[in-house]
């Protein structure tokens, strides 16, 4: 089965090709100017592996949160490629994506934060072991104490992760920097296997994170 | 059956998706407006704008290819708008028409906005008769410009500033009249008397327009007269934007001789403009168009109609947004 894997909430774009859980392309690395039109970037994909469009049987996409229109760019891309072709779309939220990349190096609960509007975040709790993320939206300071309540020791991801561990509320936990802003679409693939078996199919589509849906 | 175009239109606050042939036949054009999600701003909202469009693309389309009873298989290519218009609202368009032409094979074309609106006038039936002089009126642009033919289209002048539909809207909300101004404004326009002396901005200055001096007299106006009749300033509003569209309207046929005068955009709905219209036009013995009102506001079968014209030229414009687009420019 080709998985394409579609992420550009983070910094840059990362279009994705990868079967039986292995990577054979990644545009991050491959391109020399990754931020180009996704149909361009998937267009090399396909001819970098001799491919054809029709070979890619499923799409998991990266809702966000993260750059508004960045995030809308790669949806809107997904699903559209994903009814053209009537093949199913999978949605991840890029707090899963860092929670489950960070999990997989350091083996405790993960904190994840982007930052919003108005001195507003999205701070996202993944606890481990493909248990659902808990995503929230408002101030850093106090949502993170709230989150991490019943845990001794986690790992922080994300943009605030100096002042998520600067926090007073914090005294007392261990509070790990992974020194990771994004966690790396690669996983789509890696962890292919996690994310298939929700995928949509049109009528049902993808669509972002916002404050609006959490 | 392969001479049909899917149009995507995003740039602004609607989700427009038409199929359309190349004799400017409607086989289906669905809208998804989104006045619901603006009317509590008294305007359009650029980021919510962007989030109806996620939702309400794919429905469209699908709709649109039911309506028409084709198939994907059955169209030459897909024409999407690529600007001027809002960022946000713009890729979203962009980014569903690659993914649908990638998956079903087809040639993506990007299309400039302002030129779509200037086809308008031709959908369903040929209404222009070139040369022609084309006023684009709508919540985003106010221009004047000169078409030798579908396709040889010279910019003759456009706003400085505010739009006149923006100028509408934003008169509206200070009469207390919500969001779109322009229907309401010309309404209670018809009931007052236009006594109230509002500047006509640049009215002499040749081509090109401003409404921002029009905008902020009025708002002085009220604030000096908070008793003065609504209907009044309405009506007085209303006479100093059809003094100034009609005055530069007359010029343009002058300095360009044309056999037809089309008027487009949604300010077209204007019925004091259509007014003016049809007496300038008998003045000037030019044939007046006016597409049906449905074509006047943004939608996605005018953007198909352009998509011919490019593809006619050979002409194959990347679909990438650009707001920076002129009337000029393909």
């Amino acid at each position: 089965m080709l998985i394409s894997g579609i992420s550009t909430s983070s910094g840059q774009f990362a279009l994705l090709l990868g079967e039986n859980n292995q990577v054979v392309y990644d545009s991050s690395e491959l391109e020399k100017d990754n931020n180009k039109e996704l149909y361009y970037l998937l267009q090399n994909a396909l001819t970098a592996c001799n491919k054809k469009i029709n070979d890619i049987n499923h799409i998991i996409v990266d809702t966000g949160p993260g750059g508004t229109s960045r995030v809308r760019t790669g949806i809107a891309f997904a699903n559209s490629l994903a009814y053209s072709l009537n093949i199913p779309v999978s949605p991840v939220s890029t707090m899963e994506l860092a929670g489950i990349d960070a999990y997989s190096r350091y083996g405790f609960p993960v904190v994840n934060s982007v930052k919003s509007i108005k001195g507003n975040a999205y701070i996202g709790l993944y606890r481990g072991k493909n248990e659902d993320v808990k995503i929230k939206y408002g101030r850093l300071e106090e949502i993170v104490p709230q989150l991490v309540a019943d845990i001794d020791r986690f790992v922080v991801v994300g943009a605030h992760r100096e002042l998520i561990m600067k926090l007073p509320a914090l005294a007392g936990k261990t509070v790990i920097d992974s020194c990771m802003q994004y966690g790396n679409a690669r996983i789509f693939i890696e962890k292919s296997k996690l994310f298939t078996g929700r995928g949509l199919l049109f009528p049902q589509f993808v669509t972002p994170v916002t404050e609006q849906t959490i | 059956m392969n001479d049909i175009i899917l149009g995507i239109e995003t740039s602004c606050d609607d989700t427009a998706v038409a199929l359309v042939d190349s004799e400017g036949h409607i086989l289906s054009s669905v809208v998804a407006s989104q006045l619901d999600v603006h009317n509590q701003f008294g305007g359009i909202y650029p980021e919510f704008a962007a989030r109806a469009h996620i939702t309400a693309i794919l429905p469209a389309v699908n709709e649109a290819f039911k309506v028409a009873g084709i198939t994907p298989q059955d169209i030459k290519a897909i024409g999407v708008t690529r600007g001027p218009g809002l960022i946000g609202s713009l890729l979203v368009g962009l980014n569903a028409a690659t993914g649908l032409g990638l998956g079903w094979n087809k040639p993506v074309v990007g299309i400039n906005h302002l030129r779509g609106h200037l086809r308008s006038a031709d959908l369903e039936q040929q209404r222009i008769i070139f040369p022609a002089t084309i006023l684009l009126v709508s919540g985003g642009h106010t221009l004047l410009a000169y078409m030798k033919s579908a396709t040889e289209i010279e910019l003759l002048g456009s706003t400085a500033d505010d739009s006149t539909g923006e100028t509408y809207d934003k008169v509206g909300r200070m009469l207390g009249l919500g969001y779109p101004g322009g229907p309401v404004v010309d309404r209670l326009a018809r009931q007052g008397k236009a006594t109230i002396p509002f500047p006509r901005p640049v009215i002499n200055k040749g081509l090109a327009f401003s409404f921002s001096g029009l905008k902020s007299a009025v708002l002085r106006y009220m604030e000096a007269n908070p008793d003065a009749p609504h209907e009044d300033i309405a009506a007085s509003f209303v006479q100093a934007v059809m003094d100034v569209l009609i005055k530069k309207s007359r010029l343009a046929l002058k300095q360009y001789p044309s056999r037809s005068f089309a008027i487009v955009g949604g300010v077209a709905a204007s019925p004091q403009l259509r007014e003016e219209a049809a007496k300038l036009c008998k003045k000037m013995k030019v044939a007046l168009c006016l597409p049906p009102l449905r074509w006047s506001t943004d939608n996605a079968a005018m953007i198909a109609l352009a998509t011919f014209d490019y593809l006619n030229l050979s002409i194959h414009k990347e679909p990438v947004a650009d707001l920076q687009l002129t009337m000029d420019r393909f």
